[in-house]
């Protein structure tokens, strides 16, 4: 029989997941409806929702990581737009560009959105995964096999995505900086690929703890069969 | 009354929990709730799936049926 004065111990991840797939659900069903009733008026729509419905094809670079663009272009920096900036005592810089192509082509476009769907949809996975080890949880107890190989699979996922997210996303996005940049390959992004070193931290805690569970469950099968 | 045999393959430890019981005239109910624990665990060790016995434990039953640690577990 469960103690009453003991806290769950799932209860604070399964609000905040249950939460962001809520917020998650309902951005979607807003963006639908919201996106359907702006088409039926006026036959175009000006919602999007992670870049699907952006009529344009952008993406987000470092500045650094485009160096003709910085060194060669003669365009204006967004930091001496700064409205009020006081010039004699303050300096502003960005260190991000966004570049639009204004005519994609069907991979241009694509690959303009590669990034930001990615992003929802390995935060839709993620959330959907823990879910998935709470339920387990639940239905077998936290020291079962079920729950360990659920944990170990979040654990894969995340290395997987910490590792191989960053290049995929650095192809696509210099997918969209090759046509729009001459002399710029697409491979040239792929020196910049923003990889995370704290989410592969968190992948190896995950895959660590999924070890430590599955090596706890005979010591709990001993501390059950105690009398 | 046969004493129950181990169910693990290397656990020779020979429980003797229902030949004590019968010999007070006592059923496993009512030792539960002399000995304090529940009835499921009481059964666990009379039937031989226990992997182990709290010192505790051990000491309510032989205080409650009046009798040794060796009374009730012996080694096959």
């Amino acid at each position: 029989m469960p103690n009453p004065r003991m806290r769950d111990p799932f209860a604070p991840i399964e609000v905040a997941v249950t939460s962001l797939l809520g917020i998650f659900g309902l951005s979607i069903v807003g963006f639908v409806l919201l996106a359907g009733f702006q088409f039926a008026l006026n036959g175009h729509t000006q919602v999007s929702f992670a870049t699907v419905g952006d009529p344009s094809s952008c993406v987000v670079t470092d500045a650094g990581s485009v160096p003709r663009f910085i060194v060669g272009g003669s365009g204006v920096r967004p930091s001496e737009g700064i409205e009020g900036l006081r010039r004699s005592t303050a300096s502003a810089d960005t260190d991000e560009w966004r570049i639009c192509l204004t005519d994609a082509n069907g991979l241009q476009w694509a690959a303009a959105r590669v990034e930001p769907i990615g992003n929802v949809a390995s935060l839709l996975v993620t959330l959907l995964l823990i879910r998935g080890i709470i339920r387990a949880a639940r239905q077998s107890g936290l020291f079962a096999y079920a729950t360990a190989r659920r944990l170990r699979r979040l654990g894969w996922f995340l290395l997987l995505l910490a590792a191989l997210g960053p290049f995929l996303a650095a192809a696509a996005r210099g997918t969209v900086i090759a046509a729009a940049v001459r002399g710029e390959s697409w491979t040239d992004q792929l020196a910049h690929p923003h990889l995370s070193t704290s989410l592969v931290c968190v992948a190896l805690g995950v895959l660590t703890f999924a070890r430590i569970l599955r090596l706890a469950i005979p010591l709990q099968e001993e501390v059950d069969a105690t009398v | 009354m046969t004493p129950t045999t181990p169910s693990q393959p290397d656990n020779r430890v020979v429980v003797h929990l229902d030949k004590l019981l019968l010999a007070r005239g006592m059923t496993l109910t009512e030792l539960a709730d002399r000995v304090g624990i529940t009835v499921v665990n009481l059964s666990i060790l009379k039937n031989g799936r226990a992997k182990a016995v709290r010192f505790n434990t051990l000491t309510a039953i032989c205080e409650v049926l009046d009798c040794q640690p060796g009374d009730i577990l012996t080694v096959e």
